[in-house]
């Protein structure tokens, strides 16, 4: 994930702007995250984006416990081409979209993406059941996760993802496990399931 | 990042041309087998930082259990070790990178990338016998103290410089730093010329020692024109082509010439079989093509089982989505599926390609074979769904 | 992950980063205990540093090996005055299960110094403290036959005279340089739910762990109220 040097960097950041980057509550019911719209239940908090941790512009992180512990993170409007995460190395070898990409690839492009978001050599990542999905009129799919990362817990996760206008739009639920994933399981995959993109008016 | 590699190729350069090493025949071991730190007090303190280490890595998810390759390579280092062999610890460490480290205290961590990469079992034995060397001649206790002097010295921008390696561990702020300062040009020529020895004593072939540095360069050749980044060992062991000439030199002075005929090692292979889909999958999710492709025909050379060598070059060409790669893909496949032994997913991916260049009744044909042969598949309900259409 | 994250948090306290400054410093949330809990002792995770004028954080192994022995031995004395039953397990002997639930706990004694005592709080916990490491402990209470774990977690990185004198001229130069500081937390979890009932950050100076009775007053603040036969433990 982060390097030293980026630890330093992040910290810098926190003294320039004041210090203290606040998490805000997210209200209950339709919620629109970028161009995508969710329903949630309550007790979900909203983290700031954090470029230096490798957050795109778009992407949007949900927190109940702490990142630490679960999160639930949306990548919308991905274009062919870019990636998932955003790296201030300049060799990172970040894997990136293409438009036509079948589920086989969207389930690698996680797969690789996670393993380079946990740092390479840290953690090993093993995707499972990758089944359809429909999120409103597109069709995508969903698929389970699991990660071991050392001098960490182990991480389990959820993914959905589906394609429109060639653009990605990748959501995923990572917790810790034991107790973590299950805790907030059901809550984050019913999220992920009802994501659609926001009805142009 | 780029200014510490800037300053590494400095000081290679700097240092480039045959090094006549005078007197090696007096290089010994300098330390007795069972050794323990003397009372010097950084000394202990790195011991004890390596002895955490040792607990965090015993508990490491990534720590391979598997007891054919757990065995083998505890065999090759207590070979190569001879009287020290029960100094050593033998860690194997999931990471498709090029590494293998030696701790003061006797650990030895050894990635599964050096299995991926070895053309045989003397490779092995060589990289093994390398970093025996480094302990017995307390490389790792002399770095210290140099990168402490060093540092000592140096103003906070130097202090910056070492800790913006981009290199992540998760052990250890003080390993960070001493991944990314390497050994000195003379500590290298040591543990090469001792490391040649015991590894030749220990009767495997001293001319596999240079072999691995031509396989490195040839490695870091194949990135460099993917603009891929240097692989942890090259970081930490720079190799210059005069280094593994002067070692090639120097082996065969010693020891001959190399034997013309080069015979497939069957233990190797072994492991490499029964664990290439693991090994393999590692590498892809890399992303580092140019290497990837440098290994697939390693493998196929030394003899790797060729269904499965073919089904990741499949996997490759596809994965990497040049123009032209997706027809080159579905070939690989098909070449694996010929060859007799093809893992089930060669079924799979060949099904998905299909798809993609819309010959959707041979896709289909794929899919029912892949559900055929692995019934068990936990893509079910996707590859179903494009049965379904 | 874990020793970047401390490291990030470590930062931030050191830079005076981690801001708004919080009343709270423990979570006391021991309800009616019962006779004579007993409390197991998860191997301290204490790590001594010295910290040279070049930067290096020089693992100190005298300091760590005192300072954990030192723990051991204060948390027992402690525990046998108040009349506590506390045992302590083997670092080399721990299962699988075991492990996995220490880094769990870094995890999440991690997240309570940003989001609990930190600047940082989560909106929609409000006042609540539920952070838990999950029923799935009761295996460690049965394997030791135990009602309770004691988490303990600390960081002490000491300047050395160069560090100290280096600082000086760095400052003096405009450049902050960190010079040092420590950070600790333990917590207490309820073995049946897993969940942390007690919680409390180590005050910085409290005591000095390299030395026994350093290690009796940072012990003696860190764990006081834990829960005894007598209830919970006098309050300091």
């Amino acid at each position: 994930m982060t390097t030293i040097k980026n630890i330093f960097l992040i910290c810098t950041l926190f003294l320039l702007s004041g210090c203290i980057p606040t998490y805000t509550l997210v209200t209950a019911g339709v919620n629109s995250v970028d161009t995508l719209q969710v329903t949630a239940g309550g007790g979900w908090n909203q983290a700031p984006n954090m470029p230096y941790a490798g957050d795109r512009k778009n992407t949007v992180k949900w927190t109940r416990d702490g990142l630490l512990l679960d999160r639930l993170v949306f990548v919308p409007e991905v274009s062919d081409g870019e990636s998932l995460i955003i790296s201030q190395q300049k060799d990172a070898a970040l894997p990136v979209f293409k438009k036509d990409m079948l589920p086989n690839e969207i389930e690698e492009l996680a797969q690789s993406t996670f393993v380079k978001l946990f740092g390479e050599g840290n953690a090993v990542v093993e995707t499972s059941n990758l089944r359809p999905h429909r999120y409103g009129e597109n069709r995508g799919v969903m698929f389970d996760v699991e990660a071991k990362v050392t001098e960490s817990p182990d991480y389990k996760g959820l993914v959905g993802a589906f394609i429109a206008n060639e653009k990605l739009y990748f959501m995923f639920y990572l917790a810790a496990d034991p107790y973590y994933f299950e805790k907030h399981r059901v809550q984050a995959e019913n999220i992920i399931k009802s994501a659609t993109l926001t009805p142009a008016s | 990042m780029n200014l510490l590699r800037a300053t590494l190729l400095l000081v290679a350069l700097a240092m480039a041309g045959p090094l006549a090493y005078a007197g090696e025949d007096e290089l010994t071991h300098k330390i007795p087998p069972g050794y323990q730190p003397d009372e010097a007090k950084d000394e202990k303190g790195l011991w004890h930082e390596f002895e955490e280490m040792e607990r965090s890595l015993n508990k490491s998810a990534l720590l391979v259990r598997d007891p054919d390759i757990v065995t083998y390579m505890n065999e090759i280092v207590c070979r190569v070790a001879a009287a020290y062999c029960n100094d050593f610890r033998v860690y194997i460490v999931r990471n498709s990178n090029f590494n293998a480290s030696m701790a003061a205290t006797g650990m030895m961590e050894i990635w599964t990338g050096l299995i991926l990469r070895a053309g045989s079992t003397d490779e092995i034995a060589a990289v093994v016998g390398h970093e025996i060397a480094h302990y017995t001649r307390l490389h790792s206790l002399e770095r210290f103290r140099g990168i402490k002097k060093k540092l000592a010295a140096g103003s906070f921008f130097d202090i910056a410089v070492t800790l913006a390696t981009g290199y992540s561990t998760p052990l250890g702020q003080l390993t960070a730093i001493m991944s990314a300062l390497a050994f000195s040009r003379e500590q290298e020529t040591e543990a090469d010329i001792l490391g040649a020895r015991i590894t030749a004593n220990a009767g495997y072939d001293p001319h596999a020692t240079y072999r691995v540095w031509d396989r490195i360069l040839a490695e870091e050749e194949a990135a460099a024109v993917k603009r891929e980044d240097h692989g942890m060992f090259a970081k930490t062991h720079p190799a210059s082509e005069d280094r593994a000439r002067y070692l090639k030199s120097w082996v065969e002075a010693r020891y001959g010439p190399p034997d013309q005929e080069q015979v497939a090692d069957e233990k190797l292979l072994s492991i490499l079989n029964s664990h290439y889909m693991m090994l393999m999958e590692d590498q892809l999710a890399t992303n580092r093509f140019g290497r990837t492709r440098e290994l697939l025909e390693r493998h196929s050379e030394i003899g790797v089982e060729p269904s499965l060598v073919r089904y990741f070059y499949g996997e490759m060409f596809r994965q990497r989505g040049e123009e032209g790669d997706a027809e080159l893909a579905v070939a690989a496949y098909r070449h694996s599926i010929e060859g007799g032994k093809p893992p089930p997913e060669a079924y799979k991916q060949l099904g998905y390609l299909l798809l993609k260049s819309r010959d959707t009744a041979a896709a289909q044909d794929s899919f029912r074979t892949y559900l055929e042969v692995n019934p068990e598949a936990s893509d079910r309900a996707m590859i179903e769904f494009y049965l379904e259409e | 992950m874990k020793n970047k994250i401390l490291l990030v948090i470590s930062i931030l306290f050191i830079a005076g980063c981690a801001a708004a400054p919080s009343n709270v410093q423990k979570i006391d949330r021991l309800e009616a205990v019962g006779e004579d809990p007993r409390i197991v002792l998860m191997p301290p995770d204490v790590r001594y540093y010295l910290m040279t004028a070049g930067g290096v954080a020089e693992p100190h192994e005298e300091w760590t090996t005192a300072a954990q022995t030192n723990f051991v031995v204060a948390a027992e004395a402690y525990a046998q005055s108040i009349g506590a039953d506390l045992r302590t397990i083997d670092k080399d002997n721990l299962s699988a299960d075991e492990v996995r639930y220490e880094t769990l706990h870094s995890a999440v004694g991690g997240t309570l110094l940003t989001h609990y005592f930190g600047g940082m709080k989560l909106p929609s916990k409000g006042e609540n403290f539920d952070w838990s490491l999950g029923p799935g402990v009761a295996s460690i209470g049965q394997q030791h036959d135990a009602d309770y774990a004691l988490f303990v977690h600390y960081r002490d990185y000491q300047a050395s005279g160069g560090r100290v004198a280096f600082a000086i001229l760095a400052a003096a130069a405009g450049v902050g340089v960190p010079m040092g500081g420590e950070m600790g937390f333990a917590s207490l979890v309820d073995l049946k739910s897993g969940d942390i009932v007690w919680f409390n950050r180590v005050i910085a100076g409290s005591g000095e762990l390299r030395k026994p009775d350093g290690a009796a007053a940072t012990v003696n603040g860190l764990l006081a109220g834990i829960p005894t036969s007598q209830g919970s433990g006098s309050t300091e």
